[in-house]
């Protein structure tokens, strides 16, 4: 990765293997790359060396819009600011990536599972009028609206009081449990991060596997 | 699976979006410049050209057709076939000199036979033998009757209802013509008018060998017909197409100059819209960053979110383009019912092609200014989820400019049909925004060096801090503003430069009456005889008709020019002792002319049509007398203004040869009117030329055009204001944030307002004084390249513009803002 003139490097020797229905939390100081390494897994960015494949395809030899592709399969995203269009409903803002993907049934689909999130109340609402839990859960629930094989989490609970996150976590586990959906959430947040099945920590670049490993197979060096 | 999805489901998306973005208000004030920009585009295209066809209407009654086809021999029959077969209304007309008799006096007059189709076009106005009032006439004198002016029965001491001798037939005088709009007004009509049917001509003596006679087709009817015959008609060299410029030049210079200044205004408000555009799509896209970026993780692909926002700028701009015609008829139809009373009657409606150039016009510079700012949304990096800093790769400078600079290419050559005036505009106006814009950086830059360690008041720091923090925007800003109050600047200016050279050219004093033919010996008396009239005399210039015959010793019939209409014609000359006023020498020397010996100066145009030039020698003849003369000068000539004018001016020795007279010209009152009917008497030998009825022509004509160019003037005020505020409020909600962080902060609202109006100071200054140098480079472009007027600096305007601007600034600005200092600050942080 570069960075103004001289080479920078960000993420070094990182070896990782996600399973299928997983839950990964990837721990770290700010600025220990936590981020870039979500970019990169997610095909939002791409490594300048290394291998990365996302639902068996191999992105690190695809362009841009081929990634787009493969996003568009299966990928989803909640993030630490929401980041809800300020000029759509929370419905309209749910049915977008179904739009997206020429979904039938946007609408039912997306009333439906903000109906199961508890927000069957505020389908109309804007995003200026709901409060920062509930901009939250609009962001999961359009998350898991095209029922994503992976999801990636950037501090999902990160601008959230501690009751409130709560609720967002319990959520996020909820449908990860209930649909089998991958869950990789960066955080650095060492409680959120325990109700994950493996922990990684993120130091300076590397990755090194949290004690207590899980079943799951993970090399790290 | 793939991510593509089609384009229909792309325009559903894009449409769906819109919908939704438009109903939160998101896109309200897009829409609302573009519907603005494309209102006052349609306004000015549909106005100017209703105005632009009643001026012409104006022009085809002084023509007294739509065309006119001049021939010196008689009309070919296939002529009026074709017209015919055309389905266009046709009249003729044989105009020559003749004397006239009646009873033992006799005078020279200005024949015109008729035929039933005349008047096609403009008014006849005859006063009927008998107590009946003057009315306008659908035909011309029946056979065996004469029409004829009021000045011919005063040189002949008859009443109305006497006979009157013409190429031998005896008519009955039975109306006397008061107002022939197509009258003409050069000095080969200046004999009085008899008017009489066509029958009364054919046959007579009066067509013999040696006659002067043009025959004149008159013809009226659909655009593209004429335009058809024009095409179809083959003319031999002695038969032309005549049009206004013809007939009358200070009335068609004036034409011309009004429709430019119209066709400018409007390019200049298309070129504000364009601004407007340009303004409101980078905050557009700007504003979609996030959403573009969010799209893209979703799994749409580049392409495809910049096909959905390009679908969305081509609804909005066909969605402003509906709503702006609405407004601009109504705006038109409003103008016109609150000026009923000023415009023309029976005012033709606009064509298609006004519709055309105004409502593609937002199309257009939508596309042309809007869309290049929609490139970086395609290629921004959907990482931007996660780091909110990533912005895209800015697109190139060049590539905006470049398609902008085509756009408005194709918006000026749509608007004006005019290549010599889409490429000036353009040139200087890319000349001067670039020039502006490196002053801009200098500035910008140099301001920010000298400030660097400078302890600055609050007020002033913030203002400093908001203008600098981001150069390019506020650079933007302040090109915006400059180039807008360059154009109200420029507008305006040129509106009072074109209308105070108007009234230079024809002042009320302008002399309405010329006097030739006067003697050498009647000098005296009858420059007494005016006085005693009540009239000021003025120059009494010598006047002989001469013919060219040979240039460089060569005969004129043996060159390429023997055809011109200036060969075998008398061009009235006189003795260069004095300049007329409004003659400027162009080339040599007028001292050699006026000073040597055997020396003579050309008008400019006569000269260049000759390819003529100096130390040429030319040899004339006039009243029997052969003269050579070598031209030492080149004159330009005004023949707009109601002075005697001259093609050749010779050294006093030449015209010592020549047997000549004298003539002048003058202003008669209203009030004073009858006189000349009592110098008509007394000097019977002078011919008196009345051009009142023409120059009332005139002065009606600038007085429509005078108004047309104030209007269009409001409505390019209009719509330069409209574009700044505009940019005002691009900006509003960065300055609500800032208020809102400047207030948690404990700022107080007179330290926020205090920066705010140290602000619009700094930028209206700034913009007003780039405006002034601007303004001052593109109206010495114009007043140059186009409009033909002497150019003038700008002036008081760099006195009376700067604090304009602020107070201009201030106003608004305060009003738009007043919430920045109102709303909780916590809501606006939280929005």
């Amino acid at each position: 990765m570069r960075s103004g003139e001289e080479p920078l490097t960000i993420l070094q020797g990182v070896n990782l293997d996600i399973k299928q229905g997983e839950s990964v939390a990837i721990v770290g100081a700010s600025g220990s790359g936590k981020s870039t390494l979500l970019g990169i897994l997610a095909g939002l960015d791409s490594a300048s060396q290394g291998d990365v494949s996302l639902l068996g395809q191999p992105i690190y030899t695809m362009n841009e819009d081929q990634r787009a592709a493969v996003r568009a399969q299966g990928v989803s995203f909640v993030f630490q600011n929401f980041h809800l269009l300020p000029g759509l409903t929370a419905l309209e803002n749910v049915m977008l990536p179904l739009e997206i993907r020429a979904e039938k049934g946007a609408r039912k689909e997306a009333q439906a599972i903000l109906t199961s999130v508890g927000l069957a109340q505020r389908l109309s609402h804007y995003p200026n009028q709901l409060s920062g839990g509930e901009q939250q859960r609009v962001a999961v629930a359009r998350a898991f609206a095209g029922r994503p094989a992976i999801l990636f989490a950037d501090e999902p609970t990160g601008n959230l009081d501690r009751v409130t996150g709560q609720q967002i976590e319990d959520l996020l586990f909820n449908l990860n449990r209930e649909s089998g959906t991958t869950l990789v959430l960066v955080t650095h947040d060492d409680r959120l991060a325990a109700r994950c099945q493996r922990r990684l920590r993120m130091t300076d670049g590397t990755l090194v596997e949290d004690e207590r490993p899980s079943q799951d197979v993970l090399e790290s060096e | 699976m793939t991510s593509a999805i089609s384009w229909w489901a792309e325009l559903r998306l894009s449409m769906r979006l819109l919908g939704r973005e438009a109903r939160s208000g998101e896109l309200t004030l897009i829409l609302l410049s573009l519907v603005l920009a494309v209102t006052v585009s349609t306004a000015i295209a549909l106005f100017s050209q209703r105005l632009d066809l009643a001026m012409k209407a104006n022009a085809n009654d002084m023509l007294g057709a739509d065309l006119r086809v001049s021939s010196s021999t008689p009309l070919p029959d296939n002529w009026m076939t074709e017209a015919s077969a055309l389905n266009l209304q046709q009249a003729r007309t044989m105009t020559f000199p003749s004397v006239v008799l009646a009873g033992d006096n006799m005078t020279i007059a200005a024949i015109k036979a008729v035929d039933d189709g005349y008047p096609l076009r403009g008014e006849l106005l005859v006063k009927p033998y008998g107590s009946e009032p003057s009315s306008l006439q659908m035909h011309g004198p029946k056979a065996g009757e004469t029409w004829v002016e009021q000045r011919l029965l005063s040189l002949l001491n008859i009443e109305l209802g006497a006979m009157l001798d013409v190429g031998g037939r005896s008519l009955q005088v039975t109306g006397v013509i008061e107002k022939e709009s197509d009258r003409g007004g050069n000095f080969y009509t200046l004999s009085p008018r008899v008017m009489v049917h066509w029958s009364e001509v054919i046959g007579s003596p009066l067509l013999g060998p040696g006659s002067r006679v043009t025959y004149r087709l008159l013809l009226s009817g659909n655009a593209d017909d004429l335009d058809t015959l024009r095409d179809n008609l083959m003319l031999e060299p002695n038969q032309s197409f005549e049009s206004l410029s013809d007939g009358n030049q200070a009335m068609s210079t004036s034409l011309e100059r009004a429709q430019r200044y119209l066709g400018l205004a409007a390019i200049l408000a298309v070129v504000l819209a364009s601004v407007a555009v340009a303004i409101s799509a980078r905050r557009y896209s700007e504003r979609h960053f996030n959403v573009s970026a969010l799209m893209r993780t979703f799994g749409l692909q580049r392409n495809s979110v910049l096909r959905i926002f390009f679908w969305q700028l081509v609804l909005i701009g066909l969605l402003a383009t509906a709503v702006g015609a609405v407004t601009a008829l109504l705006l038109q139809q409003g103008l016109l019912s609150v000026l009923a009373t000023l415009i023309p009657e029976g005012l033709p409606p606009a064509g298609l092609s006004a519709w055309l150039v105004g409502l593609s016009t937002g199309l257009i510079s939508l596309l042309g200014f809007g869309f290049p700012h929609l490139l970086p949304l395609s290629s921004i990096s959907p990482l931007r989820v996660l780091r909110r800093d990533l912005v895209p790769v800015p697109i190139s400078g060049w590539l905006l400019y470049g398609v902008a600079l085509v756009a408005l290419t194709l918006l000026l050559w749509l608007l004006s049909g005019d290549a010599a005036l889409s490429v000036g505009v353009m040139l200087g106006g890319s000349l001067t925004l670039l020039l502006l814009l490196s002053l801009l950086r200098g500035m910008l830059a140099l301001t920010g060096r000298g400030l660097r360690n400078r302890e600055l008041s609050l007020g002033l720091r913030f203002a400093w801090q908001h203008l600098s923090r981001n150069r390019t925007a506020t650079a933007g800003q302040l090109m915006a503003f400059a180039l807008t109050l360059m154009v109200m600047l420029v507008i305006g200016v040129l509106r009072n430069d074109l209308l105070a050279d108007w009234q230079r050219s024809l002042p009320d004093d302008a002399p309405n009456i010329f006097a030739l033919n006067i003697q050498p010996y009647e000098q005296e008396t009858f420059t007494q005889g005016l006085v005693e009239s009540g009239v000021t005399p003025r120059l009494l210039y010598p006047m002989v008709p001469m013919r060219l015959i040979e240039v460089n010793g060569t005969a004129v019939s043996e060159l390429p020019i023997a055809e011109d209409r200036a060969i075998n014609r008398d061009l009235l000359s006189s003795v260069a002792d004095n300049l007329p006023e409004n003659n400027e020498v162009v080339a040599g020397n007028w001292f050699a002319t006026r000073d040597g010996i055997g020396q003579v100066s050309v008008e400019e145009e006569l000269a260049e049509r000759l390819n003529i030039g100096l130390g040429d020698a030319l040899t004339f003849r006039a009243a029997g007398v052969t003269v050579n003369a070598e031209i030492s000068s080149l004159r330009s000539v005004d023949w707009g203004s109601m002075t005697p004018n001259f093609y050749m001016m010779l050294s006093a020795d030449l015209l010592e040869q020549i047997p000549g007279s004298f003539m002048t010209s003058f202003h008669l009152s209203d009030a004073n009117s009858a006189k000349l009917t009592t110098l008509v008497r007394q000097y019977p030998g002078i011919t008196f030329v009345d051009t009142r009825y023409l120059l009332t022509q005139i002065q009606t004509l600038l007085q429509r055009l005078t108004l047309a160019i104030e209007l269009i003037l409001v409505f390019v005020l209009v719509g330069a204001m409209l574009v700044m505020l505009s940019v005002l409020m691009t900006s509003t909600r960065e300055r609500f944030v800032q208020g809102a962080i400047l207030r948690t902060l404990g700022a107080t609202r007179l330290q926020i307002r205090q920066s705010q109006w140290i602000e619009f100071a700094l930028v209206g200054s700034v913009s007003s004084v780039l405006a002034l140098v601007g303004g001052e480079l593109v109206c010495a472009g114009l007043y140059i390249g186009l409009l033909d007027i002497p150019y003038r600096p700008l002036g008081w305007a760099w006195l009376w513009l700067p604090p304009l601007t602020v107070v201009g600034l201030l106003i608004p600005g305060t009003w738009m803002l007043r919430r920045v200092i109102s709303a909780p600050p916590l809501q606006v942080l939280r929005d």
